[in-house]
């Protein structure tokens, strides 16, 4: 701290021991700054600020109508102000271009107007401001309220064409995708058709089928088991009974003779004596008393035989059975044949469901896009309406570019100020570099250095008529210099106040 | 530098040759004239830079250099003629040699001697309010009685041996014999007696260098913000042969309150 003290007022002392040749340098560095400064050719800014406005509807059709963000708004106007087109169109309109001698001193100006355009955006507000700098004022002025115009003009018309442009590109889609979809769904029906039942059927089910059949035949071979059992039960019992049994025996012979006889004369009472009954009825009575006689000379003993019915009805019974066997048999058969073609099926499946589903696909995605666009074109018709009622967001001048009067360039205020700080820095410089040049003996330790013994230290002496002179050209020196200060002082005021007002 | 070896060469010759053409005069100085000499009413002292008599703050210092003087030269030696140079002009060689003189002045012991050697540019008679029509140049040009060219100062026991003028070649003069009986007498003269020469600066001339190998001490004045260390070197290595006595800083600017103001002596 110490140290740091002693430094500066080292410094302090140097500065003041060469206090003249510091104000001497420190003036005419000063002086030298400004003159320089009014020297300089006088530079005008002109600047417009624009509002980008964005209407209340923008919120209320959020996601059904399209419209555009601030931050591409701006990043477009960034470019789209300082296009060679916009930039030449309003030179013709200010006639400018016509004072160019030639197209390369035309592209030139241009040139550089694009690198003097600045524009600076105030995001959140929706504000930005464009401004260029210019020698002439007023063309500045001109330039960038024109500028400014045309981007308004070019960018609206543009904005509305965009929405219709976009609404009848949407419907020309629409119509190209609407097409692709029927088509799709067309070869999907084809395909179904060719397949035919295969494709209502799934694996699954096929396989149940398969089950099914199976099982059924499982359950016909055991029915058709048990009718063969039935069948061979039924043939013994046929070889155990007698096709016939006899109707009666000799001394029934008698009685069947009666009865017959009594059947005749039933017959007789209503047919004739041709009625085959008759006939057949007198034949047997005459069988059977010839029978009786014959009876009586060979046999002991003879008999009258019938069908044996329950012969009969055993029969009858395997021929059932037996028919109800062939019946099952060919069941079985069927049933064969049908698992045979699900199996058949089965294998045809995979291949099949692979086409219909990239059929499905192709028509799904054909069907999405359709919807998409569908959607957009809804938003799209918003979007359009909105334009046409001029709903949407919209540029408003809010200041256009006033006739500059004061220069920015060069800055008189950080001029003189610099003049200033620069004054006095080379002022101080100069002092501490002279003191620096000057290699005289300035300490004791200096001459110790030189091995030396110093007997005696002399202060200075300091004489009062020399003092007072001295004081009295210090002040008139510092008096002039204080004016002087005065003045540029006042300079500075004068600029700061130009500039404010 | 080859200047200053041819002044010393002729200066040699000359002091052989000065053995037989300057005769040493007859000192007509008498114990009882001395007391006469040092009997005169005090001139007024008008410079503001003869610190040595009043309350300055620089007083103090040229008491102490007076004091060191003293323990380097007792009484009982005979060494005490010294030389007061610097390296560079104003460098405050005179008004030292004044100062110093008046504080030795002052002691009761002691009677001081000051002449001015600086033949080229004389000044102490000016910064005592003297005008002196002889000096030193006369006694060694026309030979000229030394107790005749001495000024009764009455600052204490302060005597002044003016230049009395300027000469074109002052190392010759200095270099004769009739210098070095000059010297001689004035330094046995009075047991007493310190003799100071106030002498031009020793870096452009060989005056000093002449002198002080014929003295028996040097005292080297550097002045603050003046000469450079190299020219200081310079100017020490010059007065090889001399007895180096010490320096003295001079005109050092101090506390801020002070400020660092010049003073100019011409």
């Amino acid at each position: 701290m110490d140290q740091g003290f002693n430094e500066l007022f080292k410094y302090l002392q140097i500065v003041y021991t060469r206090r003249y040749l510091c104000l001497l340098i420190a003036l005419t560095v000063m002086t030298g700054i400004i003159a320089y400064s009014y020297s300089l050719p006088r530079k005008y800014e002109a600047d417009s600020t624009v509002f980008i406005e964005e209407n209340v509807i923008k919120n209320l059709v959020k996601g059904i109508a399209v419209t555009p963000e601030m931050e591409d708004r701006v990043r477009v106007l960034k470019y789209a102000l300082v296009s060679r087109d916009i930039i030449s169109k309003v030179l013709a309109e200010l006639e400018i271009d016509s004072t160019t001698h030639n197209d390369s001193e035309l592209q030139a100006l241009i040139t550089s107007l694009q690198e003097r355009i600045q524009i600076s955006v105030k995001e959140r507000n929706g504000l930005f401001t464009v401004s260029i700098v210019d020698d002439n004022p007023r063309f500045a002025q001109g330039f960038i309220n024109r500028l400014i115009n045309r981007y308004l003009e070019e960018n609206l018309s543009a904005k509305r064409e965009e929405s219709y442009g976009a609404s009848r590109f949407l419907h020309e889609q629409l119509a190209l995708q609407k097409e692709k979809l029927d088509k799709a769904e067309d070869t999907i029906i084809e395909f179904r058709k060719s397949q035919g039942i295969f494709l209502s059927r799934d694996e699954k089910s096929l396989l149940e089928d398969i089950n099914q059949y199976q099982k059924e035949i499982v359950m016909l071979r055991l029915s058709s088991d048990t009718l063969k059992a039935r069948r061979q039960q039924l043939s013994g019992q046929l070889k155990s009974l007698d096709p016939t049994v006899a109707i009666f025996s000799e001394k029934q012979v008698e009685d069947r003779i009666a009865t017959l006889e009594r059947r005749l004369g039933q017959l007789l009472l209503a047919y004739t004596e041709n009625y085959p009954e008759v006939i057949r009825v007198k034949a047997e009575i005459d069988a059977l008393r010839q029978g009786g006689e014959k009876g009586e000379e060979g046999l002991t003993e003879s008999r009258l035989t019938a069908v044996n019915p329950l012969h009969q009805e055993i029969q009858q019974q395997r021929l059932t059975v037996e028919a109800e066997i062939s019946s099952l048999v060919a069941r079985q058969r069927l049933l064969k044949e049908l698992i045979i073609a699900r199996e058949g099926e089965l294998k045809h499946i995979p291949e099949n469901r692979k086409q219909l589903a990239v059929l499905e696909q192709e028509r799904d995605s054909h069907r999405k896009l359709y919807e998409d666009l569908l959607a957009r074109l809804g938003q799209s018709e918003v979007s359009k309406q909105m334009e046409i009622g001029g709903k949407t967001t919209n540029f408003r001048v809010v200041d256009p570019a006033v006739f500059p009067t004061v220069p920015v360039s060069p800055d008189m205020v950080r001029m003189i100020l610099l003049a200033i700080a620069g004054g006095l820095a080379a002022g101080v410089g100069a002092a501490i570099f002279r003191d620096f040049l000057d290699g005289s003996v300035k300490n004791v330790s200096q001459l110790q250095e030189l091995g030396v013994e110093v007997l005696a230290v002399i202060p200075r002496v300091i004489i009062p008529q020399a003092e007072a002179r001295r004081r009295r050209k210090d002040i008139l020196v510092f008096s002039a210099a204080s004016v002087y200060l005065v003045g540029v002082v006042c300079l500075l005021a004068f600029e700061a106040a130009k500039r404010i007002a | 530098m080859s200047r200053i070896e041819q002044a010393i060469e002729k200066a040699a010759r000359l002091r052989k040759e000065g053995d037989v053409v300057h005769p040493l005069p007859e000192w007509s100085e008498r114990p009882q004239d001395r007391d006469q000499l040092l009997r005169a009413e005090p001139i007024p002292i008008t410079s503001p830079y003869l610190v040595a008599t009043n309350g300055h703050v620089a007083a103090e210092e040229y008491r102490k250099l007076k004091s060191l003087l003293l323990r380097l030269n007792p009484r009982e030696q005979t060494g005490k003629t010294l030389a007061v140079t610097s390296a560079v002009a104003e460098e405050g060689k005179s008004i030292t040699s004044l100062n110093l003189a008046l504080a030795l002045a002052q002691d009761y012991d002691h009677t001081v001697l000051l002449v001015d050697t600086d033949l080229r540019h004389p000044s102490l008679h000016r910064y005592l309010g003297l005008k002196p029509e002889v000096g030193l140049v006369h006694c060694l040009k026309e030979g000229k009685d030394l107790g005749k060219v001495l000024i009764k100062t009455g600052l204490g026991k302060l005597v002044l041996l003016p230049a009395g003028g300027t000469v074109d070649d002052p190392v010759e003069h200095f270099a004769s014999g009739r210098m070095k009986d000059l010297i001689r007498e004035m330094k046995h003269r009075y047991p007493d007696r310190y003799v100071i020469f106030d002498t031009p600066p020793a870096l452009p001339f060989a005056d000093a260098q002449v002198l002080a190998a014929a003295l028996d001490g040097v005292i080297f004045v550097v002045r603050e913000g003046h000469a450079r260390p190299g020219q200081v070197k310079e100017a020490l290595g010059n007065l090889k042969g001399a007895t180096l006595l010490g320096t003295v800083f001079n005109d050092v600017s101090s506390a801020p309150g002070q400020g660092a103001y010049y003073y100019n002596y011409r």
